[in-house]
């Protein structure tokens, strides 16, 4: 049978070529558009592969909404410096209006280790460091707004106590400690007595991520530089861009199948008709359009794949000389093989589908032979 | 009357609906395809703030113009140059805010307040003495259920920093920016990992009365002559420790890009986002699908050979029954087209709501552009069908002769015409 249908192909070559040359683009579509997303997948899946963060870490409180609303003891502290990690800072951070002379402002009280502060931050001091009693160094925002002065004395409103400071030094960490008063940890204990022995979080460096692991089971850890975050987020957005493409073109190439195939089989439905005229039985006539049609979707889907990759690769080409657009199609064989495959039985299984419809006795649908 | 009849023949065979389907589907995802992609590009090429009247000053050579910067001086040396209404210095800061990547937009409340004139919608404006407060766009705010009091921790992107901030305002531009935070400068430069003279990009907005290709050709100009002059030692912080200073400085060393454009031309070079390349795309899927039109089409006028056959030998001219039949696929591809803007319409709010598209920090609306994705698609769903049923209707021009050789099948059937 599948002889016959070849020699019936073979006949009538140029019917032969018209149906696969409008077979050949769904396959091609397919192909190209597999090898293109594909392609942009790759290169954004490598792209984070390429992120490295900063190994900067703050751990707080467990089950808080936020760092600033975290409150541990400083024994919590002196467990992470423990522990190995490098850079250890204290920071105990709480609101307060800040008032020199005339001009006040919404702000915050910012307490640390000042020398592990200063260094870990990078900051640039103009003047001095505060060394405890009473007093403070002012942030370079803060200073600007309110036009604190090295050596100006400021009235800090917090937990109800308003306390007097002296400003001895300007920090500029360009960070949001710019925007409050920074003072020495103890500092803060003695003139707040509520926050004696507590902080807000700890800052830190790991690099190993070995000694986060001795901790993290009672403290949040997280670490301060999303750039991995964001990496991975535009990764996935990309792939559900393309994965809507995807059942776009599915959709279209679905339809193109079902009008390509029905348009095989009625070609190809003269030899059925010609077998049942001459006694032939159903299912003897039905296998033979259905090996044709075999036979015409397997030489569309190899045809389909070389058209596919060849135009995909020359578009590419021609996009990237004309614009410099970025297009790296992949072509992957497995890949080749699995869209070639699928599109071959897209089109067998709407040709089938056109195939049910064939008469079962020529006379029902008025069409003689 | 014969309009009326082919269109009945046709209609009466099970190929019409197949015809139909093809073209419904097409019309759906030529629509879809385009609506999607002018949304994005509509999205991108409005990602700095920029419309009609305010154009953007980015670093030209920068690899983004978002990661550009210029001095924040800068935009005292513009002070000469005509028609500019307000100049808006910004920093922008990408980050992550509970997990979610967002962009943090650093501004001197006055100018950005005045230039974008935000509504409202809750709690009251950012003032320029607002030290950690922010004000959010609605859709982040609809999207992290933020309001006034909310308080939000910002992970910076690019520098191991943290931003504890609270949410003073939720407003609405009807652009991009309806997906930021927008912060005080400061705020921007710290997320940034930038100093507090620096700045990302310069908005202005240009008077009414002025063109703001014009302006962008003098802000040019400005650049070049300051580039051709150095002054020495300009680019030392001129206050240090004391940021947001007003101090102009020069921009020697700068290669600054001042366009209406910027950001438009920046997707269009790196990713090839532009409308030409949008409505190209769109187009080779429509070929593509072309084909499945041509083919549904012959199958219908197939099926319909031995009625049309009929008609033909009658009396009823060739020309007269190919313009009829080129008519009636027409009208059915405008109808069909016209009702698979429906079904793309659907798959839009499907997606929306299944399978939100985002661009980098920024929600795309799919149906933005849908109007304008619907035009093309009825338009050129209906030229394909006329061209379609004009290749297929090409046999009747022919003599009856050369017809019945060109449909092979007829040869078997030649009781049929007779009947």
């Amino acid at each position: 049978m599948l002889s016959v249908a070849v020699k019936l192909l073979l006949r009538h070559t140029e019917r032969t070529a018209i149906i696969v040359l409008m077979l050949v683009p769904v396959v091609a579509l397919l192909i190209s558009s597999s090898m293109v997303t594909t392609g942009y997948l790759q290169q954004a899946t490598a792209s984070v592969s390429l992120v490295h963060p900063s190994n900067a870490y703050i751990a707080y409180q467990p089950g808080v909404a936020s760092p600033s609303a975290s409150s541990i003891s400083y024994d919590s502290f002196v467990r992470i410096l423990g522990s190995g990690v490098n850079f250890a800072t204290p920071i105990l951070s709480f609101p307060s209006i800040v008032t020199d002379g005339a001009n006040s402002a919404n702000s915050s009280v910012l307490a640390t280790n000042m020398t592990a502060f200063i260094v870990a931050r990078n900051s640039t001091v103009y003047g001095a460091i505060a060394n405890g009693g009473n007093q403070a160094d002012a942030g370079a925002i803060i200073a600007k707004i309110l036009g604190i002065k090295v050596g100006d004395l400021v009235t800090v409103d917090a937990f109800s106590q308003v306390q007097t400071l002296t400003v001895v030094g300007v920090l500029n960490s360009t960070d949001q400690s710019d925007t409050g008063l920074v003072v020495p940890l103890s500092a803060s204990w003695a003139l707040w007595p509520q926050t004696a022995d507590k902080i807000t979080y700890v800052e830190f460096y790991d690099s190993n991520q070995g000694a986060i692991s001795s901790f993290s089971g009672n403290m949040t850890v997280v670490r301060e530089e999303g750039i991995d975050q964001i990496a991975r987020s535009f990764d996935s957005q990309t792939a559900a861009l393309l994965t809507n493409w995807t059942y776009v073109l599915f959709a279209l190439s679905g339809a193109a199948a079902i009008a390509a195939a029905s348009r095989v089989v009625t070609e190809v439905s003269q030899e059925y008709k010609t077998l049942r005229a001459i006694g032939a039985r159903l299912s003897t006539a039905r296998a033979l359009v259905f090996y044709e049609l075999l036979i015409i979707s397997g030489i569309s889907a190899l045809i389909g794949i070389a058209v596919g990759i060849v135009s995909t690769s020359t578009l590419g080409t021609l996009f990237k000389a004309i614009d410099g657009l970025p297009l790296a199609p992949s072509i992957s064989p497995v890949q080749l093989v699995t869209v070639g495959a699928a599109s071959f039985l897209l089109i067998l299984a709407a040709g089938s589908i056109s195939l049910a419809w064939l008469p079962k006795k020529i006379v029902e649908t008025g069409e003689a032979p | 009357m014969i309009f009326t009849k082919i269109a009945r023949i046709l209609s009466s065979k099970r190929a019409i609906f197949s015809l139909a389907l093809i073209l419904l589907l097409t019309s759906a995802a030529f629509a879809v395809t385009s609506s999607i992609l002018l949304s994005v590009e509509n999205t991108a090429s409005g990602m700095l703030g920029e419309s009609g009247n305010t154009i953007v000053i980015a670093q030209g050579n920068s690899r983004a113009p978002f990661l550009g910067t210029l001095p924040l001086a800068f935009a005292g040396d513009l002070g000469s140059v005509q028609g500019i209404r307000v100049i808006s210095a910004e920093v922008f800061a990408p980050a992550t805010l509970e997990n979610q990547p967002v962009m943090v937009r650093g501004v001197n409340p006055g100018p950005f307040m005045e230039l974008q004139n935000p509504v409202i919608l809750e709690g009251s404006p950012l003032t320029a003495n607002d030290t950690t407060q922010v004000m959010v766009g609605v859709t982040l705010a609809k999207e992290m259920s933020l309001h006034p009091g909310s308080q939000i921790t910002l992970v910076a992107g690019v520098r191991a920093t943290i931003a504890q901030l609270t949410v003073k305002a939720v407003f609405s531009t009807g652009t991009p920016l309806d997906n930021e935070v927008i912060a005080p400068l400061w705020v921007g430069d710290w997320l940034r990992g930038i100093s507090y003279n620096v700045v990302s990009i310069l908005r202005i907005q240009v008077l009414p009365q002025d063109a703001p290709s014009q302006v962008a050709h003098s802000v040019q100009q400005v650049v070049n002559n300051a580039s051709k002059a150095p002054v020495g030692g300009s680019q030392t912080p001129v206050e240090p420790g004391l940021p947001v200073t007003p101090k102009p400085t020069s921009i020697y060393g700068y290669d600054v890009e001042a366009s209406p454009d910027v950001s438009s031309a920046f997707f269009s070079k790196t990713v090839g986002l532009s409308q030409e390349n949008v409505l190209l795309i769109s187009a080779l899927v429509f070929v593509s699908m072309s084909v499945a039109i041509v083919c549904a089409l012959q199958e219908a006028v197939f099926r319909s050979r031995n009625e049309l056959g009929t008609l033909r030998t009658i009396g009823i001219s060739s020309r007269r029954l190919s313009w009829n039949l080129v008519l009636v696929a027409t009208c059915l591809s405008f109808v069909a087209g016209a009702a698979g803007l429906a079904l793309g319409w659907g798959f839009l709010t499907l997606v929306d709501r299944f399978s939100p598209i985002q661009i980098a920090f920024y929600a795309v609306d799919p149906r933005s552009a849908f109007p304008t994705a619907a035009l093309y698609s009825v338009l050129v769903v209906t030229v394909a069908g006329f061209v379609a049923a004009a290749l297929s209707s090409l046999r009747f021009r022919q003599p009856l002769i050369v017809y019945e050789m060109t449909l092979p099948f007829l040869e078997s059937d030649p009781g049929v015409v007779s009947d």
